[in-house]
């Protein structure tokens, strides 16, 4: 009788610690790790000595609170809230950070490695998002890029979101199908006298299936780039017995095309240059599914190892088969263990304040102030938003760029 | 009894081992490194260390070309800023400035540079201000115009797959004269291949 309340005891001490982890308290990182007190005042104070603006606030506490890993989600997200809000300095700077990490190839590579272990969770990786978290990043780094006139990186930028488009899809030969992403490429090459570069940029995106609708091509001229942020970006969940599956959910867009006024005369009108819902769901096969799958088939494996062992030494236990009943108890904790510490679980961490689709539009207006209505329409033709634009052109500025948020 | 002892000490071992996953958040910590080495968040893109080889390349290069070598005095180079045509983003004025620095080491007194982006407005201005009798009179200013342009381009060729990415560029120099004639040109190519660790693809 000792030898089975021993065992079982035992058993039940062990399987309470694996099955409630490391409970605890308080504030958790987008990667599920616990942030202590310290951490928190620390960020606090350092928000506070750099004088951050408000609204950018709680993207820079998260970057300084929620480690390294997820160091690029909250620049990506606050460097876009920051491009929206004309906050450009802090824009550059966040979106710099987050393509430096995303392209190199060494950054976390460490907690990559231990990631595809069976006891670390996917999430514990270094963020660097899904191919069309990369591409949208690469994307709106060139458009800060036309905004400072240096068209060459802008260009640089718009290739660099196709050739991650590129990355994630594992048809053979695609190059790439981000419209936007030819589009911008078109006006950063005829910003620089190169024609020819902008005209192969147009061909090639003339062929994508991508394609939204009719997207009126760039112009030399152009001296006013609209962009236009529609709908909200796709939403990631997890599938499976153990979430070990990430999925997209959309949002739909309520808006489908775009429309500039003056005077109430049409200046330009165009379907969306991009579908950030599509790019996410028309990806290729992930390597990182296998790894989970794995992780996923060995956790289920070592669970119902753990309960036949269980039963098995509550059995020898009864017969006082206290020898029996202590290694196959043992082995029970062993196989439990094993199951409760394996982390399936997929990353669903997002740039979550992206949009469901981006508009191009781009103007030549005369210098001086200019009023226009951005008309956003529904697939029915009705409009169901409009933003006024106040935008004053100077003589002789190359371009300008105009963010409108639906 | 020996039985019985079998038991807890697995689940002490176990206890110790799910503890265990409680990992702390990694300190944090500076090192400092060598400017030209690689980086250590190496990508496939254009860095620091590539653009400097090139340049001290194209240093070398120029000063045996036998109208600088030769001159009677040392010519005047401007050096325009680095124009990129890659898909490779780069800081094109840092990769100026040290473009313009190797050469300024590897010139010594055998060359000039022309450094209008530095001085030019300052100067100007200064001017104006003698000319007004804020300040001093001083010497009259006479900027000085250049013998030869000396242009980088960076253009690259990048390839891509779900396996991972390549990458060739080719920093091309070119000295032309206040005539347009190509006096000197020079090319540095750079090819480089990798992959994301497999949980990111």
């Amino acid at each position: 009788m000792i030898g089975f309340r021993g065992t079982a005891l035992a058993l039940a001490a062990a399987l309470t610690v694996f099955l409630t982890g490391c409970a605890t308290e308080g504030p958790l990182s987008a990667s599920g790790r616990p942030i202590s007190k310290a951490t928190l005042d620390a960020a606090h104070q350092r928000v506070e000595q750099e004088n951050i603006p408000p609204n950018l606030q709680p993207f820079y506490f998260s970057i300084y609170s929620e480690g390294r890993e997820n160091q690029c989600l909250y620049e990506m997200r606050g460097g876009l809230e920051a491009l929206r809000s004309g906050e450009l300095d802090r824009a550059e700077q966040l979106l710099q950070r987050a393509c430096e990490d995303v392209d190199s190839l060494m950054a976390g590579a460490e907690e990559a490695r231990r990631a595809q272990g069976k006891f670390t969770k996917e999430q514990e990786k270094w963020f660097k998002g899904e191919n069309y978290e990369r591409s949208a990043l690469f994307m709106y780094r060139g458009l800060i890029y036309l905004i400072r006139h240096d068209f060459g990186n802008a260009a640089a930028c718009f290739k660099r979101a196709q050739l991650y488009d590129i990355t994630g899809d594992d048809e053979p030969g695609f190059a790439g199908d981000w419209y936007s992403a030819e589009w911008a490429l078109a006006l950063a090459s005829l910003k620089q006298g190169f024609t020819t570069d902008a005209d192969a940029a147009l061909k090639r995106a003339a062929t994508f299936g991508s394609r939204q609708g009719d997207v009126p091509p760039p112009g030399a001229d152009c001296n006013l780039l609209v962009v236009v942020e529609a709908g909200e970006g796709p939403i990631k969940y997890r599938v499976g017995k153990y979430g070990e599956r990430m999925r997209y959910r959309e949002v739909p867009c309520p808006i489908t095309r775009v429309e500039i006024l003056q005077n109430n005369q049409t200046l330009d009108a165009s379907a969306a240059a991009e579908s950030l819902w599509f790019q996410a769901i028309t990806r290729g096969k992930r390597v990182v599914d296998s790894i989970l799958n794995g992780k996923a088939e060995f956790k289920e494996g070592t669970g119902i190892a753990a309960m036949g062992l269980g039963a098995g030494a509550l059995i020898a236990a009864q017969h006082n088969n206290g020898i029996a009943a202590g290694v196959l108890g043992g082995l029970a904790i062993i196989s439990a263990g094993l199951s409760a510490a394996t982390t399936p679980q997929a990353d669903i961490r997002t740039w979550n304040n992206l949009p469901h689709s981006l508009f191009f539009l781009c103007l030549s207006l005369p210098p001086g102030e200019s009023s226009l209505s951005v008309m956003g329409q529904n697939a029915y033709g009705s409009v169901i938003r409009v933003q006024e634009l106040k935008p004053v052109i100077q003589k002789n500025d190359p371009l300008q760029v105009v963010f409108v948020r639906f | 009894m020996k039985t019985n002892s079998f038991a807890p000490r697995f689940a002490a071992i176990a206890v110790a081992v799910a503890l265990a996953g409680c990992a702390t958040a990694p300190q944090p910590g500076v090192q400092y490194v060598n400017p030209g080495a690689p980086g250590g968040v190496s990508g496939t893109g254009i860095e620091s260390q590539d653009i400097g080889a090139a340049a001290q390349k194209a240093a070398v290069s120029i000063l045996a070309l036998p109208a600088i070598a030769n001159a009677t005095n040392p010519p005047t180079i401007l050096i325009t800023p680095v124009t990129n045509r890659s898909a490779s983003p780069v800081d094109t004025d840092l990769y100026t400035t040290k473009l313009r620095g190797i050469l300024m080491q590897y010139s010594s007194n055998k060359v000039r540079f022309l450094a209008r982006d530095a001085s030019w407005n300052t100067n100007n201005y200064e001017q104006q201000l003698r000319k007004e009798g804020v300040v001093q009179p001083g010497a009259a200013r006479n900027a000085a115009t250049y013998d030869y342009i000396l242009t980088a381009e960076l253009r690259g060729i990048s390839e891509a797959s779900n396996r991972g990415r390549s990458e060739y560029f080719l920093v091309a120099f070119k000295l032309v004269d206040m005539n347009d004639i190509l006096l000197w040109e020079d090319q540095y190519e750079i090819k480089k291949q990798g992959h994301d660790s497999s949980i990111y693809r």
